[in-house]
């Protein structure tokens, strides 16, 4: 399971080595459709640190990066964003992206 | 080998596996992304008969529980090809059956103007019950002229500070009912006859040109203007008429004998839930039959 986190445990974690973050929200079907998904490739990817967190109780995080759609999963290395995957994708597209 | 493999998981494709699990055939549904299909985006279904209202999300899990209850076999992998002879190619693998039910569905239409790629996630959406909530007490545009237009400027009205609707004809082709609850907001404005022909801004959209003249502040932009096939890579097997979509003998069958087509990637007057699930159990059943 992808742990959820809040703006403040956000900011501590995606310091160090390569890590997903979902942004994601209860109320947003494709969400909820990417989640089972994340679920299922962070048990895969053993190498990356995966996280979601709730953009309607951490608006600060989603307006840091510009955020305007979810989801939206944001992928950093060492600090350093270094992919922005806009919209509900599919399996083998994330595992590609997540490489 | 199976006996039929179905391309997509939307509705049509899962209203196919349905049927035929039920009688007793050995199927696998290849999905490209995540089952469901474009209904995943709606946030309301009030038309599907037995239902008042369900979620898009709701409804895509329930048949996607039911199908695999029923014992199908789901696997999320983009098909790239088919051949006549029943094989269907993925990227990594190729499986075989005695026939294939082409139920691929169709993508959102894109504006096709400058800097629409750009401003993707970042003021341009095609999903406004997904995005909506980012434009709360702002200004919208929702541009489109058909019912999913309609719901999001009525969806919308209720978030942002004020929409615009921006239709090309002059008038919608949709429910009058949601048209004349449109008309009794006070924060809605209508453009007729008007078309978006630039998209301006920096990091994200600020405004935009209406018929090359008019400018429009706006923080989103809605995307509604339909939906277009995506059947290229099956027209060795298929025909495909002018607008992309597969040609049908007013069913659901193609031209390849044991080839059929289900839901919005077929010619067809309309596309809607009721009628996606509908070609899925014809095209099943067709497919059964033949395998008798």
């Amino acid at each position: 399971m992808v742990k959820q986190i809040d703006s403040k445990e956000f900011k501590e974690v995606i310091k160090e080595g390569k890590i997903v973050v979902d942004l994601f929200a209860t109320w947003c079907g494709p969400c909820k459709m990417l989640s089972p998904i994340l679920d299922e490739i962070s048990e895969e990817i053993t190498t990356t640190k995966f996280y979601k967190i709730d953009v309607d109780d951490n608006e600060d995080v989603a307006r840091e990066y510009n955020v305007m759609s979810i989801p939206t999963v944001l992928v950093f290395e060492n600090g350093n964003l270094i992919n922005t995957i806009i919209g509900l994708k599919g399996k083998e597209y994330l595992v590609e992206e997540f490489k | 080998m199976y006996d039929t493999i179905i391309v997509g998981g939307g509705p049509a494709g899962l209203a196919s596996a349905i049927y035929l699990r039920r009688a007793n055939k050995k199927v696998l549904v290849l999905e490209a992304n995540v089952c469901g299909g474009q209904i995943v985006n709606a946030k309301d279904i009030e038309n599907y008969p037995g239902y008042e209202h369900i979620s898009g999300f709701d409804f895509s899990e329930n048949l996607r529980k039911q199908v695999l209850n029923l014992g199908a076999e789901i696997k999320y992998e983009t098909v790239l090809k088919v051949d006549e002879d029943k094989k269907v190619y993925t990227a990594n693998n190729v499986y075989e059956a005695k026939s294939v039910i082409l139920a691929v569905g169709s993508k959102n239409r894109k504006l096709g103007i400058t800097n629409e790629e750009k401003f993707n996630g970042k003021g341009i959406s095609y999903c406004a019950t997904c995005d909506g909530n980012f434009y709360r007490n702002k200004d919208v545009a929702v541009i489109g002229g058909g019912n999913t237009a309609l719901d999001d400027i009525l969806y919308l009205s209720d978030i942002a500070n004020h929409v615009y609707g921006i239709v090309r004809r002059d008038t919608y082709k949709g429910e009058l009912q949601e048209l004349d609850e449109i008309n009794r907001k006070d924060n809605v404005t209508i453009l007729y006859n008007s078309v978006v022909t630039e998209l301006i801004g920096n990091e994200t959209i600020e405004k935009i040109k209406i018929n090359n003249e008019k400018e429009i502040n706006v923080s989103g932009v809605f995307v509604a203007i339909g939906q277009e096939p995506n059947n290229m890579m099956f027209k060795n097997v298929v025909d495909i008429d002018e607008k992309g979509y597969i040609i049908t003998n007013d069913e659901v069958k193609t031209k390849t004998k044991g080839i059929y087509v289900a839901g919005d990637a077929r010619d067809k007057v309309l596309r809607q839930l009721t009628t996606a699930t509908s070609d899925g159990a014809l095209a099943a059943t067709y497919a059964i039959k033949e395998m008798e």
